[in-house]
């Protein structure tokens, strides 16, 4: 029939574009596997501004700012600032007890509004973005710091990796966050970091002026930033030594939520962008960035609609033999052929599955993160299976909602964290 | 920016491609192969079937005629297994076309054996009843119905063991000694049951209606 041989090509291309980027991650890894974690040489130590937008975070917010008062870094060019964005709790009076940190209070207009506004008063020549519910380890400014010595560099985001996971989806959570600091600093050799995420990234000033800021109407300013910066012609590094520790979600709705928001982002963000797409003017963001964007949601939606349809038409099937089986008096249980023969799409889906195991395997090492004997092994299979399956129906969802410009329920997590 | 990977990750990435679909090719191959090696092996064991249902037409003896219909039965099962496993070489197969050659041949071989079949039921008065299932193999809109058909003929084949000679026809593979046969019975749709060479049940027959038409 036509349309099976629709899904059959469909299916191929798909295990194609699955393998050109495994391969190609792996390829990246292979060539820069000795220079990944090498720092450039440390010549000046800029003043920095760290902004930390909060809503509502008087539960949090000490500890984020005892870990930022701790930061290896001479105190006389450390200036941190706390933007209350309209809290409707104690927020302003807890971060108003802590000396040497400047606390702003500006009424609700969401987390890039806060930026924004911190970014008027910071006198740093660098400034950093820092969620309310961040943990960085003291040396991470040290190993940010030097990735500005190229000047065309005006971002540089750090190691994001989640802290305190005991529930399974915040376990989960946690391989996810080991897998995109990998495949992110990877990505940096293709110029290709195309977000600097909310728990600890650095800007330089002039140029973060220069492009106008944070976008206050994108549900991920974190990602539109980025690109708005490359579009600006300058370029994002990735300092993978400095680790920074952040809240996971704790429940299946708020993690649900919360990728709801970066699929949204991430697609409004390419709206934004998509008269760069393939213009070399813009470099790494036209020629790389959004065709990578793109052809990963056109591989994740692909995916999603072909084992989709193949499930369902094997159900219909196993239900309609099993209705009709009855109905002609004989015992469908006694007809279920469970004789898997391998063919070319087994092939193909063991050559995807094979190359994806070793993508983990190396990046968990590479990484260097415990996942915890046994349990994490179990962890991991669960991630593979269940986790990334469950994602092309958010992304399917967050398609709609973009469609259909149906944004709202955000203004909370838009405030409170990346 | 090294940008060389993006296109060195393709040429590999077509490399391991075109190796997957290799290999995808020759497990196609391969399963033809084992389908020719195994019609090969039948076709000799049906030429000693038929040659011992010759030799006990021409002896009259009523010890060869068992002996006949012993090997018969045998080759029943023999064929039928080898049937199923056509079938879902059927499903799998992408590459190789010609699975369709084997198909062709075994449905000869099993228009054969239908032949001495009604041959030996009427010389040897053999105590078993022949089915014939003819099936479309290219109409996918009957699919379902003739799989349904297949698990019913299977049921009363498992319940009535020797009684029943199961023997399935595939109707639309442009084979004139099928076309005769089912000029000659009338059997102008799929699925269809010819009963030895009686009666016709035509389209999807439940379990109740098959038994009725045994001697089981």
């Amino acid at each position: 029939m036509a349309v099976d041989l629709a899904v059959d090509v469909a299916y191929l291309a798909f295990a194609f574009a699955s393998l050109y980027f495994i391969i190609m991650f792996l390829m990246l890894f292979a060539r820069n596997r000795k220079s990944i974690r090498l720092l450039p040489p440390l010549s000046a130590l800029p003043s920095i501004t760290l902004i930390v937008p909060a809503f509502n975070e008087e539960r949090t917010i000490s500890k984020t700012l005892r870990y930022l008062q701790n930061f290896d870094y001479p105190k006389e060019k450390l200036e941190i600032m706390v933007v209350d964005d309209g809290s409707k709790d104690k927020t302003f009076e807890v971060a108003s007890r802590f000396r040497n940190v400047v606390v702003l209070k500006k009424s609700n207009g969401g987390k890039a509004s806060a930026l924004n506004y911190g970014l008027k008063f910071a006198k740093g020549e660098l400034v950093g973005c820092v969620d309310s519910d961040s943990s960085p380890k003291s040396d991470a400014l040290l190993k940010m710091v030097p990735f500005f010595s190229q000047e065309n560099v005006a971002a540089v985001t750090s190691s994001i990796f989640v802290s305190d996971a005991k529930k399974l989806i915040e376990r989960l959570q946690r391989i996810e966050y080991i897998m995109i600091v990998w495949g992110r600093k990877l990505l940096e050799y293709l110029d290709g970091v195309y977000c600097t995420p909310g728990p600890l990234s650095l800007y330089r000033a002039d140029a973060l002026k220069k492009v106008g800021g944070f976008d206050e109407q994108n549900l991920t300013e974190d990602i539109e930033i980025a690109w708005k910066l490359l579009h600006g012609g300058y370029k994002v590094r990735m300092a993978s030594q400095a680790e920074v520790y952040t809240t996971p979600q704790n429940s299946f709705g708020k993690w649900w939520k919360q990728r709801l928001r970066w699929n949204i982002g991430g697609m409004q963000t390419t709206a934004k962008y998509r008269r760069d797409l393939f213009r070399r003017g813009f470099g790494s963001l036209g020629m790389f960035i959004i065709p990578f964007f793109s052809l990963s949601y056109f591989i994740s939606m692909s995916g999603f609609f072909i084992f989709g349809y193949v499930l369902l038409k094997w159900l219909w099937n196993f239900i309609a033999f099993g209705i009709g089986a009855l109905s002609l008096g004989i015992n469908p249980v006694n007809h279920i052929d469970v004789l898997l023969l391998p063919d070319v799409f087994t092939v193909f889906g063991l050559l995807v599955l094979a190359a994806s195991l070793v993508w983990v395997v190396i990046s968990l090492k590479t990484v260097g993160k415990d996942l915890g004997g046994l349990n994490g092994l179990v962890d991991l299979a669960l991630y593979l299976s269940v986790y990334i399956t469950i994602f092309p129906f958010n992304l399917l969802q967050a398609s709609w909602r973009f469609i259909t410009k149906d944004y709202s329920g955000w203004r909370e997590f838009t405030t409170v964290r990346t | 920016m090294q940008s060389d990977i993006l296109w060195k990750a393709a040429i590999l990435t077509a490399i391991v491609f075109v190796a997957g679909i290799g290999m995808g090719a020759w497990l196609d191959v391969s399963r033809v192969g084992s389908v020719q090696g195994r019609l090969t092996d039948i076709d000799l064991q049906w030429n000693d079937v038929r040659l011992q249902s010759l030799y006990s037409g021409s002896s009259n003896g009523s010890v060869s005629c068992e002996a006949a219909i012993r090997a018969n039965l045998d080759f029943n099962d023999k064929i039928y297994a080898e049937g199923q496993t056509i079938e879902r070489y059927e499903e799998i197969n992408r590459f190789d076309p010609d699975l369709i050659q084997q198909k062709k041949r075994y449905a000869l071989l099993q228009f054969q054996f239908w032949l001495n079949s009604m041959d030996l039921k009427k010389r040897c008065a053999a105590n078993y009843t022949v089915l014939t299932y003819f099936y479309s193999y290219y109409n996918k809109s009957v699919e379902m119905d003739q799989k349904l058909q297949s698990a019913v003929l299977l049921d009363v084949k498992n319940k009535c063991g020797n009684s029943v000679l199961l023997v399935p026809l595939p109707s639309d593979l442009d084979l004139t000694s099928i076309d005769l046969l089912k000029g000659t019975y009338g059997v102008s749709s799929a699925p269809s049951i010819l009963v030895d060479d009686s009666k016709v049940l035509s389209g999807l027959q439940g379990l109740p209606q098959v038994e009725a038409a045994v001697k089981c």
